[in-house]
């Protein structure tokens, strides 16, 4: 008796082609891409604790560098020349002059070699975004050299907290 | 086609995170800051919502949760005790993080540190 040749049967994939079909639209959505990175800030100097303020610490050390970020653009106090800085257009997050405020910074640094103090006064409603961009263009000059990299930040100017 | 979705499923599952990260619920800032450290005692800043850790918190609630906290967290190492990292959406105002800062402060955290997005060396004005 003859035996008939057996077919060689072919594996069926689309069940486990439909599965991961629908698995990696799943994981798309749910998998992040994103690098983290931190910003150091050297402690709050806030009147509200045994801190001293803004203003003693100026006071005390006239060679620290302060900049407030107001509705209209930047302030900078401690140093020579016009102490503003305005807003490119109306002030957002984005029209914040931070080109123009490194490049003060780099004046001021260079005529403090080794001081990393940077007294950030920031206001009520500002926001994080423009803080932290504030912080970058204090961090380090336009060709990377390291300017102040210890950024105080302050209490909210009285008149503004609520 | 199936060793093309193999490689993209181990590779989207190597990426995949299952946990309730309230990181999930913010919009980082971006920055130039290539520092990586982002140990510490961890607090979300939403713009409705705080977060210590995974729990969501009221403001009322938040100092002496981060007081627990260090206590609390004997396996971190000792310079990481006190230090506060915060992960503050973008668009959160200061006079919320100052209230943090100030309740953090009092709890007795001494180094801050806020966690952001690398964008590389991007202009500043976009």
């Amino acid at each position: 008796m003859r035996r008939r040749p057996i077919e060689a049967a072919e594996l069926d994939l689309i069940p486990v082609l439909s599965l991961i079909v629908h698995i990696v639209p799943m994981l798309l959505l749910n998998v992040r891409f994103i690098e983290l990175a931190s910003v150091d800030v050297g402690g709050p100097v806030l009147p509200t604790l045994d801190a001293p303020s803004t203003r003693v610490l100026q006071e005390q050390d006239q060679k620290v560098v302060s900049v407030r970020v107001e509705a209209e653009g930047f302030l900078l106090s401690g140093l020579d020349g016009d102490p503003r800085i305005p807003c490119m257009g109306v002030c957002t997050a984005d029209t914040y002059d931070y080109a123009g405020l490194r490049a003060r910074l780099t004046t001021a640094h260079a005529a403090r070699p080794g001081e990393q103090r940077l007294v950030i006064v920031p206001g009520a409603e500002t926001e994080m975004s423009v803080l932290i961009r504030v912080m970058d263009a204090a961090r380090e000059s336009g060709t990377g050299a390291p300017m102040f990299g210890e950024p105080l930040l302050a209490a909210i100017p009285q008149g503004e907290g609520q | 086609m199936m060793d093309m979705f193999t490689i993209l499923l181990i590779y989207l599952l190597y990426f995949f995170d299952p946990s309730n990260d309230p990181l999930k619920a913010v919009e980082l800032p971006g920055s130039e800051s290539k520092a990586g450290e982002i140990r510490g005692v961890v607090v979300t800043v939403g713009l409705e919502q705080i977060w210590l850790g995974e729990e969501a918190l009221p403001m009322e609630r938040l100092g002496e949760a981060l007081a627990l906290a260090r206590e609390r967290n004997p396996e971190l190492p000792p310079e990481q005790q006190e230090r506060l990292v915060l992960k503050c959406d973008r668009r959160v105002a200061y006079r919320r993080v100052e209230e943090i800062l100030t309740a953090a402060s009092q709890a007795g955290y001494t180094e801050y540190r806020f966690v952001v997005l690398n964008e590389g060396t991007q202009p500043l004005n976009r």
